[in-house]
């Protein structure tokens, strides 16, 4: 291998190093795990391991029979852990064209929550995911 | 000699460097594309039968009301569900509606985006959220509501707890209000109205439940 050829395996080495937090940081990711059932008992919650930046969030929900009503909520909550910045109003999500919902607001770094409010008479899956720009 | 060689090294290192970043990028966006499909094709079922439009009762989606909806928002409807959605409008500062076949897609700039196939209330779609004036943890809120009303509705009222009653007119189909120094819990009544009857009415903890 050429003198010059090494130099640019490594900073192609480098740049894919450089490259690794930001492709796990930017983009839209799961909060508490994807196909969880937010369903599953009254007030059922998932919300981020820490404090982290979130420009927006989304839900995903399983298309199901019956509908529920509006029951889920987005939240982003301060790093004490006990005081909302932002909190949405309720949403139903049960159709196809109910899913996804979209909370466009910036939550900066707080903890990312998706919420339910009440049991529904089934028990579809969810997938709520944050998005990051940082 | 040795500083060409130095020169050509360094060239080579940055061109690697960019190369990775290059690959990085596409991997990101290919990637984010294919996990943005799979997810949308899990989403998908058959309209559910036996349902009027909502769509062809919004007069606002069928003549030149507003403006044509802005970049941010078409990048929005597409996100939710790609398609074509030629009679978008942005109809309210930050809020454009567009039909979806039946349903309706409301998408504001900084609050819910979503399709509907039915109202949550009656003849209106009742939205909203609960924000801090400022990103402090001692700040007041402030409760924004906005929503989609079919064309025989004129107002939304929202009655709070200390007695006062906030009147949120509905033009082109939309309405959208912000309600200063207030919290959910300060909430007590939604009212939908045509001229002066109400025809629907319910507790704003469905909508916006309440935290103490």
């Amino acid at each position: 291998m050429s003198l010059s050829r090494r130099w640019l395996a490594l900073g192609f080495l480098t740049g894919s190093l450089a490259m690794a937090p930001v492709a796990l940081a930017v983009g839209w990711t799961d909060v508490g795990g994807a196909g969880i059932r937010l369903n599953e008992r009254v007030g059922l919650e998932v919300h981020t391991a820490n404090p982290v930046y979130s420009s927006q969030m989304r839900l995903y929900v399983t298309v199901h029979s019956p509908c529920g009503g509006d029951n889920f909520q987005f939240g982003y909550i301060y790093p004490d852990g006990g005081s909302y910045y932002a909190l949405s109003g309720t949403y139903e999500i049960c159709t196809a064209q109910e899913t996804p919902a979209y909370w466009n607001v910036n939550g900066g770094n707080k903890f990312a929550q998706c919420k339910e409010i009440f049991e529904e008479p089934s028990n579809p899956t969810s997938t709520c995911q944050r998005y990051s720009t940082t | 000699m040795r500083g060409m060689k130095v020169t050509k090294s360094l060239k080579s290192f940055l061109t690697g460097v960019a190369l990775a970043f290059a690959a990085g990028s596409l991997a990101i966006a290919v990637g984010w594309k294919m996990y943005a499909d799979a997810t949308a094709t899990a989403a998908t079922s058959a309209p559910t039968p036996g349902k009027q439009s909502i769509a062809k009762s919004l007069r606002a989606l069928h003549g030149a009301a507003g403006l044509p909806a802005p970049t941010w928002a078409r990048q929005t409807l597409q996100d939710l569900h790609p398609g074509t959605y030629a009679d978008a409008r942005l109809l309210a500062p930050d809020l454009v509606l567009a039909s979806r076949g039946d349903g309706v897609c409301l998408v504001t700039r900084r609050g819910l985006s979503q399709c509907r196939d039915r109202f949550n209330l009656g003849h209106a779609w009742i939205a909203g959220d609960m924000i801090r004036q400022t990103d402090s943890v001692d700040a007041p809120f402030d409760v924004h509501i906005y929503g989609v009303a079919l064309d025989t509705v004129d107002v939304i009222h929202v009655a709070k707890g200390d007695g006062t009653l906030v009147r949120i007119p509905v033009r082109n189909n939309v309405f959208r209000a912000t309600l200063p120094d207030t919290e959910f819990d300060d909430l007590n009544r939604i009212d939908v109205a045509t001229g002066t009857d109400v025809v629907s009415s319910t507790p704003a903890e469905r909508f916006f439940p309440k935290l103490r």
